[in-house]
């Protein structure tokens, strides 16, 4: 059996839900709470800066009494976590039963929920990036693929002369929270074949949380912090934090297939 | 097909879930499961097709071990359960996206499984709207249409009414006859022993080779 015809089946089954339409009202916020920061009359949000500050995060903290929730960020973070919660044990109970029977291998299997995953934090970005979109055109933002430095200056508290370059701005604003994303969805998954799916939930925020705490690039959440990123102020490398989600993501798919390759397939209450 | 169950033992949780089995399965036979809730009749059915794995023991198929082997049986047909399909498809929708996992057969076949379980394979309600019953026909017949050489079928009858019991009943004896090696759990013991040639009947894990006057 063709790999792709299982990935069909997750694209089908796990993508092409109605609970995705939240994305857009959880950026929506994002966007809401950046422009109500006051810019000069001249500069509005960009469709680029909207997208930085909803990767936004908060500095590091000089003290640990200076800490306050980002609720727009968190909400992104743990909504996207949330929203990929049951998909891999409802598929692996219901529906999907009849599917993996029809597997050659479990790998394959989980290997193909892996991919959905990736997928799902994809279209989790686009509709970010479509609604930061929407935002600004709508509210006279400019729509380069760059940020705005006098905007730049009130949405992440940092004053540059010159703009990021697009390769950059992509980079730390899309390229590394997808990947950030991606890898906590994905470590989120594993440990729902080791515990219970609201406990591998508490584990994966409580990491996010943690690395707002501290800034340090093993912290894989401080991938998902634009202002942690030594191109906006940041002491982090970018190049580390990617390599450092990256190595959670490909540790979450391996330590899953190993596991899944073992583990009793069950019912939940079970 | 040959499926040589060699003193499997399984524990879930600490739990004894079957205890030290030692049976033999052939094709071309019906294999009745019985046995009290909770005595190991659908652990069984997960053994044998891949879905657990002995903690002891181990499961032969054809002479190739299941869980190293190969992880699922190649022809196999399974209905453990409640049946799950996706529920914003139709039922023909549901099997023609389960077929094409395999491509062994085409919408003909198809129609004709969802014929033979009593359901208009042209019935355009989804999934989410059929009644239990549709449902349970829907699952059969999803383990049959692709005419696999072992079929698990656990509490096929339920919420079946009398023609609907008789319908399915033919048909296991079908796929039967046809050479398929066919297991079936079932409460209705007077269902059972009717359909099946060798019974086994299950409790506390443990599996005895019932005798049958």
């Amino acid at each position: 059996m063709s790999w792709f015809k299982l990935l069909r089946h997750d694209i089908r089954a796990g993508l092409f839900r109605r609970r995705y339409l939240v994305v857009p009202f959880i950026f929506v916020l994002s966007c809401i709470f950046c422009a109500l920061r006051r810019f000069p009359e001249t500069a509005a949000a960009g469709w680029m800066d909207l997208v930085l500050f909803s990767f936004k995060g908060i500095h590091p903290l000089q003290r640990p009494e200076d800490f306050e929730l980002p609720i727009s960020w968190f909400v992104i973070m743990a909504g996207s976590l949330y929203l990929q919660l049951d998909y891999l044990l409802e598929d692996l109970t219901e529906a999907g039963q009849q599917v993996i029977v029809r597997t050659v291998s479990r790998r394959s299997w989980f290997l193909s929920k892996c991919v959905w995953n990736l997928l799902s934090c994809c279209l989790i970005m686009a509709l970010g990036l479509i609604t930061a979109l929407v935002f600004a055109l709508m509210t006279g933002g400019s729509i380069s693929l760059s940020n705005t430095p006098e905007v730049t200056i009130y949405s992440l508290d940092w004053y540059m002369e010159a703009p990021l370059t697009v390769a950059q701005t992509l980079w730390i604003g899309v390229g590394l929270p997808l990947l950030t994303i991606t890898a906590f969805t994905q470590l989120q998954m594993t440990l729902c074949l080791l515990c219970k799916p609201i406990l591998s939930f508490l584990i994966s925020t409580s990491l996010l949380v943690a690395s707002l705490l501290l800034s340090t690039p093993w912290l894989p959440g401080n991938g998902a912090q634009t202002v942690r990123s030594s191109l906006l102020g940041g002491t982090l490398e970018p190049l580390i934090l990617t390599a450092v989600c990256g190595g959670l993501l490909v540790t979450g798919v391996v330590v899953g297939m190993i596991r899944f390759h073992r583990m009793d397939l069950l019912r939940y209450e079970e | 097909m040959k499926i040589e169950i060699q003193n499997a033992t399984k524990y879930i949780k600490k739990s004894l879930i079957l205890n030290h089995v030692d049976i033999q399965l052939e094709s071309g036979k019906i294999y009745g499961l019985q046995g009290p809730n909770g005595g190991g009749k659908t652990m069984l059915m997960r053994l044998i097709c891949g879905l657990i794995r002995p903690t002891d023991g181990q499961v032969m198929i054809d002479g190739k071990r299941l869980g190293k082997d190969m992880d699922f049986p190649d022809s196999l047909g399974l209905m453990i359960e409640n049946p799950a399909f996706l529920p914003n498809y139709t039922g023909f929708e549901n099997l023609s996206l389960l077929a094409r996992l395999r491509q062994r057969i085409g919408p003909e076949q198809i129609r004709t499984a969802l014929a033979d379980v009593g359901l208009a394979p042209d019935d355009k309600r989804k999934f989410r709207k059929y009644s239990l019953g549709m449902k349970q026909r829907l699952g059969i017949a999803s383990a049959i249409m692709e005419q696999p050489e072992l079929i698990l079928l656990d509490e096929p009858t339920n919420a079946l009414d009398d023609s609907g019991v008789e319908q399915i009943c033919q048909l296991i004896r079908r796929e039967r006859d046809r050479g398929a090696l066919v297991v079936i759990a079932c409460h209705d013991a007077p269902i059972l022993e009717k359909l099946s040639d060798e019974i086994f009947y299950i409790h506390d894990g443990i599996v005895e080779r019932k005798v049958r006057l």
